[in-house]
């Protein structure tokens, strides 16, 4: 198995090299393991989260069970691109939109875990925006609920966002047990410009 | 038999999923219909649209040429899976279809925001109550948008919605290579 890793020609940020067995990759205080199997390659977070602009969340890449080990350090590569990327200056302070996102989502699914990322700043949106978010809910009021009925409930919590400035929420809603079996958030595909017309 | 096709899946995934344009390859490309003119956004003309094809897809931009990533997710699925005829709607050509937010961004061109703040019509986001684009319909019923087709995806079950729709995936032929290697 090989690693494939590239940088996208429109993009500056260097791409974080990556390995298949990841010796030593660090970024701030994330320690990696490899799973029993061998195959998947997952980040857990140290005491201290890394903090990317405006976020809370740890970037960790997708480690789906299904997805092979190639399609897992793309995905980080990925997402390192999008948390160090270019836009605002990171100061790691949580805008208004994310804090509502946040309690608003505690008060209606009392989740066990809720981890919360503002992507906006790997988007066609200007710095500071609070436009793009990623969230993983773990609540046990999703037990026997469709995903589609799950992720109507998010948006149920948070419709007055979605009506205002956030265009894009990606979503993954998980019950305790599912969660347990893959602790991740995963990360988004990288934008493609949006109504900017002008984009070749 | 899951498993085996989530192997295939994944390998697949790994070949074919780039988070990149979305090119067809070689293969002839989706049918894509343009909304049309004229109450595009009304609840009857929707409702005929998302039933008049068996795989309808509301994007921004196209399956030649996505405009966001998470739309250009749902043609990379539907593509690996072998899916090329399908309807898809770029509702960046319409933005009573998109229901463009009424919260004026640097993303949207100004005519286009004074457009939806003036005239909100029923849209494709009232019609499936569902607030973000990609959207997906599967036999004229929601599906969901990028997330949950990836999740299908993932866990083998939008190879069975295909089936119940007719169609047969082109992962099932590749798992089926895999199994008689």
């Amino acid at each position: 198995m090989h690693a494939r890793t590239h940088a996208r020609p429109q993009e500056t940020e260097t791409t974080v090299p990556v390995s298949p067995h990841l010796p030593g990759l660090s970024r701030s205080e994330d320690s990696i393991s490899q799973s029993a199997s061998g195959r998947e390659i997952c980040i857990h977070p140290a005491s201290q989260e890394f903090r990317p602009r405006g976020g809370t969340a740890v970037a960790k890449p997708e480690c789906e069970p299904m997805l092979s080990g190639q399609l897992v350090l793309r995905l980080f590569s990925m997402a390192s691109r999008i948390c160090m990327s270019r836009g605002s200056a990171g100061s790691g302070v949580i805008g208004p939109v994310e804090a509502a996102i946040r309690t608003k989502l505690e008060q209606a699914l009392n989740p066990e875990v809720l981890e919360l990322r503002n992507e906006s700043g790997g988007h066609a949106v200007p710095p500071g925006s609070e436009t793009h978010f990623r969230v993983a809910v773990v609540s046990s009021r999703f037990e026997g609920l469709s995903p589609l009925q799950r992720h109507r409930l998010v948006h149920a919590a948070l419709s007055e966002e979605l009506a205002g400035p956030v265009h894009a929420l990606a979503i993954q809603a998980r019950t305790p047990a599912q969660w347990k079996e893959n602790p991740q958030l995963d990360t988004s595909p990288p934008c493609l410009g949006g109504s900017k017309k002008s984009r070749n | 038999m899951s498993g085996s096709l989530g192997r295939a899946a994944a390998a697949a995934a790994t070949a074919l999923l780039r988070w990149g344009r979305g090119v067809g390859g070689g293969l002839r490309g989706p049918g894509v219909r343009a909304a049309g003119s004229g109450g595009s956004g009304s609840s009857e003309h929707l409702d005929a649209l998302v039933k008049k094809d068996k795989v309808v897809v509301f994007l921004k931009g196209t399956p030649e040429q996505p405009q966001c990533g998470f739309s250009n997710a749902v043609v990379q699925i539907l593509r690996l899976h072998g899916v090329r005829d399908y309807a898809a709607y770029n509702v960046l050509d319409d933005p009573q279809l998109r229901q463009a937010p009424s919260w004026p961004s640097s993303e949207q061109n100004h005519q286009m925001v004074a457009l939806s703040q003036e005239a909100r019509h029923l849209g494709i986001k009232d019609y499936s109550n569902w607030p973000t684009i990609p959207q997906v319909y599967l036999n004229g019923e929601f599906v969901g948008g990028c997330d949950i087709l990836l999740q299908m995806h993932q866990n083998g079950d939008l190879v069975e919605e295909l089936k119940k729709l007719g169609i047969r995936s082109a992962l099932l032929d590749e798992a089926k290579d895999q199994d008689s290697k």
